[in-house]
């Protein structure tokens, strides 16, 4: 992989450019992609079994519950304040959210391997110090407000807030998905208790999941938003084929 | 730029021989030692695969976590019943006489008892946590 050389301070671009994204992140980028929406989709699915959430190790119909979603369940043991049932699809949904969930922690750990050796994390994530001075920050926060369409040097390369909100993601948001997603199973709570304790138990595991997902569908939702602000057609073309887009998009 | 060198062929070929033989090296490992679940079949297959054998390699020795008597779920919680079978309830008539407690898989001694057995045997008593795969759960 032959990489733009770019300076997050300065903002020059030199060298040879071949290619906005290496392979290895346009494929796992995708593969993530198609796991995530699976995991969606029949999280979405388990949820509505049970819309209520707990803190602690147990809990279920008959305690208080933490909080619960206004939404009907598709189970009739469950007292939602609707009259009626939504189809229950609980079996396959847990097929395929483990299915995916393996899928996309391998693909994760790929990536990982890869992103600590050829170092995309240090070149391309990791924001330099200067872009963490308050002024930096409040100018490219200014800057994102005003909706101003992405400038050049950010055609190659990403600003600090990008790079602190992938950062967050790749680091706080899909570990602690993985853990409490682990800790919620029996095995796990047997051969590791400590995982599970630490969290608060079972129930606070599931809650924190919950909470997880929420903020992973967040950062989709933005995501999407910000690729079609910044030009849906580049930024989709440097995600497939790699292709630079240092050209203005045409018309 | 010759993109199809002889020296990539052949460390590529190298390289997917290995990896296959690897794997059926690991597929024959998994079979000896019981990593492989009924429903290693199908699309959902590799993901059930995954799961199962993780869990059997990483809980071998390990039992179900025990809980304090404060932390019994209050009120107590009981699941609704599915309808007692025909079959139930022949051997419910019969005082359960013809009923015996396989007991095999992964046990050291494979065993069946009757119910008068079942009743010989000393008591004892664990709080343990149960979950449903819905999300609600209990301890008692």
């Amino acid at each position: 992989m032959a990489d733009s050389v770019w300076s997050p301070t300065s903002g020059v671009v030199s060298a040879v450019v071949t290619s906005r994204h290496s392979a290895v992140v346009r494929i796992t980028h995708w593969i993530t992609t198609v796991c995530f929406l699976a995991l969606l989709v029949s999280g979405v699915e388990i949820l509505i079994s049970h819309p209520r959430f707990y803190w602690g190790e147990a809990g279920n119909v008959l305690t208080p519950p933490l909080f619960k979603l206004p939404i009907p369940a598709s189970r009739a043991t469950v007292p939602t304040g609707y009259g009626y049932v939504l189809p229950d699809q609980n079996g396959w949904s847990r097929y395929l959210h483990f299915q995916a969930a393996w899928l996309a922690v391998l693909t994760g750990l790929l990536y990982l391997v890869f992103g600590s050796l050829k170092g995309h994390f240090r070149r391309n994530l990791l924001p330099a110090r200067a872009d963490l001075s308050w002024q930096a920050l409040s100018t490219v926060i200014a800057e994102h407000l005003s909706f101003r369409s992405a400038s050049r040097t950010e055609a190659q390369s990403y600003n600090v807030l990008q790079r602190l909100t992938y950062l967050f993601v790749i680091f706080v948001l899909f570990p602690l998905g993985i853990w409490t997603g682990l800790a919620m199973s029996p095995a796990i709570a047997s051969a590791f208790p400590a995982a599970v304790t630490v969290l608060g138990g079972q129930q606070s595991a599931r809650t924190i999941h919950f909470f997880v997902s929420v903020f992973l569908l967040l950062f989709l939702l933005v995501h999407l938003v910000m690729v079609g602000l910044a030009g849906f057609r580049n930024r989709m073309r440097a995600m497939i084929t790699g292709r630079p887009t240092t050209n203005p998009e045409p018309r | 730029m010759n993109k199809f060198s002889r020296r990539k062929l052949i460390t590529t070929s190298l390289a997917v021989t290995a990896g296959a033989s690897g794997l059926a090296v690991v597929g024959r490992v998994a079979q000896r030692y019981g990593l492989i679940p009924p429903d290693a079949g199908g699309f959902y297959g590799p993901g059930e695969t995954l799961t199962y054998a993780a869990q059997r390699l990483l809980t071998h020795h390990s039992l179900a976590r025990e809980f304090a008597p404060s932390q019994i779920s209050k009120p107590p919680f009981a699941n609704a019943v599915d309808p007692l079978g025909e079959a139930f309830q022949r051997l419910q008539e019969s005082g359960f006489s013809d009923w015996r407690l396989e007991l095999d898989g992964m046990v050291a001694r494979s065993a069946s008892f009757s119910v008068a057995e079942l009743r010989s045997f000393p008591v004892c008593c664990q709080i343990k946590h149960l979950a449903c795969e819905e999300g609600w759960s209990y301890i008692a």
